[in-house]
């Protein structure tokens, strides 16, 4: 109940608190509901089928590299991004590819849809691992039975 | 030998800082400060010891077998240390322990030291309980080490890291500063000037750790380029943007007694949004491009340890409420002026943070996984940025707490960058970058007149003039090299023409490929030159196959031409052709010299106490 008997000066204070609070959230809250588009812009391969093509939004797509698709030609890499749902996208990526994407294995990529449902990557991500571990030696490891991984 | 040395000095350490709680230092040590010597020291001798074990590669640790390899350079075994999740928390206890016992020389206060202890004791615990870097194994002579991972296996990993890791926890000594002041209501200066001290430090190393990381993601292929708004990126800047808030605040507290519970309360979240920050990228709560431990019980620990720290600072926050004294200044003051920046400043890092942990929040309540990416941040957060951008040209000049008539000379200079502006948009028809000009043209405008007026001033002025500056040529730079950057392709076959014509009217040669084999690795490396006005750039990217895992990387070479560069990549190398990815960067190396001036700035402000 001490707060109630505090002066009008720290009355004062807290309100002017409350205040910044309020400026606060209230930038947020535009701030949020102006990019409401761009928050869901990861997608998986069978929702970018779904969606409208004419679309211009810069989207991030995730997924499996669809094994024997990954290729290159005229000076781009070409591949096909999968996910569980059965879905498959075609990709285009005109960069120098990072060193840890393989078939059948993750990817991310970033980009526009462009026409005939071909998406046109920018980025493309790489994920690097501290825990990486080549199978080899963790074979290795588990036969001298100081393997303490999963 | 190690691992059980190791250990033991832990323990012993909680034995010792359990008997300074108990109040037995003065006891059994004659003083307190000689058992402050022991718990700092036992702090940081473990570190030393793995690093001795990672040198000599003692492989009864568990922690080198997995992270170093027999044939790796010195200097990549000694760095693997931090390589690992334990490994950096150990690296982080050293640091606690080497900040404490750093300042143990300029302030031997019992109770603040008391809470750095407590502190350090939390991480402590931490690592033997859920990541122990001292495990013993045996009979493991026949093993080589698993190396470290190869694509950390860069001369920046040798100092990103700790430079980072540095610039977190020099924050701790103003969280225990202002907690110690909010707790003992003793608001005299000399803590606050250890503050900014200190503040100034962890700026230092900071700001210099954020642009190796950033220059390191620039130069490594998939990892966005120099800044990407990744959860990584994005957590080390928040304490930075809050710190930034610090010394500007702290500045008002020390010269005019101002703002001072605005300074403790911006020190305390520093130093939590440091730690926390930590937290969601070791948890894995956040997926973010870098990849760090994966088990929920490291999070956990580090739960209670946010936990803790949070308590704390509430607690404080209650308490400083009451404590509002009054701050009186007029409205065009450099106080004002300040405390505007500080909000703007305080309103981008909540915008980072709102970005970085919204995914787990939308998650955790409604159960979808969204996330949120670079559209979002250079929309919101630039927008909270412009605005301390311009400030920045005029609030320097203002003088403290006096109501200037309003200076005619804003308005030129305002109406003169919109000029310049307007110029750069007809000559270069790009509008992002004519805003950024409009943005950064007052400060250095400013800059300019205040250089000329005000020659003979001390170093104070010339570091926050050159950190001024810096950041407008900053902003320059990046919108530029972003928005003029041109990328070809060129691709070589066996029968071809070794020679092709680039876009800019350039040619483009193959001149050798080259089959190297190092201590641990296999190099393929395509030497290719660009003639420009019969000067010749030589670029020689790579695809490095590594020893034991046989993992390759893609190498990227890159070529200064002024502040331009050349940026090439092998896309594909087959038998009968290679495909080079050649990118043109403009003014980016502006962009890091700007951010090594802004280094450089703060490093100055440093040495003028001293």
């Amino acid at each position: 109940m001490r707060i109630i008997t505090l002066n009008r000066q720290i009355k004062k204070r807290f309100i002017f608190l409350c205040i910044i609070f309020f400026c606060f959230s209230f930038s947020i809250y535009l701030i949020s509901y102006a990019l409401k588009d761009q928050i869901a812009y990861f997608v998986s391969p069978t929702e970018l089928q779904k969606m409208d093509p004419d679309s211009s939004r810069y989207l991030r797509v995730g997924g499996l590299v669809k094994p024997k698709t990954l290729k290159f030609l005229n000076d781009k890499w070409n591949f096909e991004i999968e996910d569980e749902d059965g879905g498959s996208i075609k990709v285009e990526f005109s960069k120098s590819l990072p060193s840890l994407v393989e078939e059948d294995k993750g990817i991310i990529v970033e980009g526009y849809m462009g026409k005939n449902s071909i998406f046109l990557a920018e980025i493309v991500l790489a994920k690097h691992d501290e825990n990486y571990m080549p199978q080899s030696a963790i074979d290795k490891m588990k036969n001298e039975g100081i393997w303490r991984g999963d | 030998m190690i691992p059980l040395l190791g250990n033991l000095i832990f323990y012993f350490t909680l034995f010792f800082i359990i008997i300074f709680y108990l109040g037995w230092g003065k006891k059994i040590f004659l003083q307190d400060q000689i058992l402050l010597h022991f718990i700092y020291l036992g702090g940081i001798v473990p570190f030393l010891l793995l690093v001795m074990g990672f040198a000599i590669s003692d492989f009864s640790i568990l922690n080198v077998i997995q992270n170093s390899y027999i044939d790796d350079p010195l200097f990549y075994k000694i760095t693997s240390v931090w390589g690992s999740h334990e490994g950096s928390i150990l690296l982080w206890i050293f640091l606690i322990n080497l900040f404490g016992f750093i300042f143990l020389r300029s302030n031997n206060d019992l109770q603040i030291h008391k809470q750095i202890i407590f502190i350090s004791s939390l991480f402590i615990l931490y690592l033997l309980l859920s990541s122990n870097p001292f495990v013993y194994v045996e009979g493991s002579s026949k093993i080589d080490g698993l190396g470290l991972n190869p694509i950390l296996q860069h001369v920046l990993f040798i100092i990103h890291p700790p430079t980072l890791f540095l610039g977190y926890i020099a924050l701790i000594i103003p969280f225990v500063l202002a907690s110690h002041i909010l707790a003992t209501k003793d608001f005299s200066k000399k803590f606050f000037k250890q503050m900014l001290f200190w503040s100034k430090i962890s700026w230092f190393f900071l700001t210099f750790g954020i642009v190796l990381g950033s220059y390191w993601a620039y130069s490594e292929l998939g990892w966005g380029g120099w800044w990407f708004w990744d959860p990584v990126e994005n957590i080390s800047l928040i304490p930075w943007l809050l710190n930034t808030a610090l010394i500007h605040s702290l500045q008002v507290s020390i010269k005019n007694d101002q703002l001072k519970l605005w300074s403790l309360n911006l020190a305390l979240y520093s130093f939590i949004s440091a730690v926390f920050g930590t937290f969601l990228v070791r948890s894995n709560l956040i997926v973010s491009v870098h990849s760090f431990a994966t088990d929920p019980l490291r999070g956990l620990f580090l739960v209670v340890i946010i936990g803790y720290l949070f308590l704390v600072t509430i607690r404080l926050n209650i308490k400083s409420i009451v404590h509002f004294n009054q701050d009186t200044f007029s409205l065009v003051s450099k106080e004002s002026f300040l405390l505007l920046n500080n909000i703007f400043f305080i309103a981008a890092a909540l915008t980072v943070f709102i970005g970085t942990v919204y995914p787990l929040f939308s998650e955790l309540f409604f159960q979808s996984s969204v996330s949120v990416g670079a559209p979002y941040y250079n929309f919101a957060f630039n927008m909270l940025m412009a605005p301390i951008i311009l400030l920045m040209a005029f609030a320097p000049q203002i003088s403290w707490n006096k109501n200037e008539n309003r200076n005619n000379k804003i308005w030129i200079t305002i109406m003169a960058a919109g000029c310049i502006s307007m110029l750069t948009f007809f000559y270069f028809s790009n509008f992002y970058f004519a805003i950024a000009i409009f943005i950064a043209a007052p400060i250095i405008i400013q800059s300019v007149i205040v250089i000329f007026k005000k020659f003979n001033k001390d170093l104070r002025f010339y570091s926050q003039w050159l950190a001024h500056l810096s950041i407008a040529i900053f902003i320059i730079a990046a919108v530029f090299t972003e928005q003029f950057d041109q990328e070809e392709n060129f691709i070589f076959e066996k029968e071809g023409k070794s020679e092709l014509l680039m876009n800019n009217g350039n040619t483009l040669i193959l001149k050798n490929i080259k089959d190297t084999l190092f201590s641990n690795y296999q190099e393929i490396l395509v030497e290719v030159s660009i003639i420009n006005h019969q000067q010749e750039y030589i670029l020689t990217p790579s695809k490095n196959i590594y020893q034991p895992s046989g993992q390759i990387t893609n190498e990227v070479s890159t070529v200064n031409q002024w502040l331009n560069q050349y940026y090439a990549t092998i896309s594909t190398i087959e038998s009968d052709r290679v495909a080079i990815n050649l990118v043109y960067k403009p003014l980016i190396n502006l962009l890091w010299i700007s951010s090594i001036l802004l280094v450089f700035s703060i490093f100055l402000s440093i040495i003028k106490r001293r």
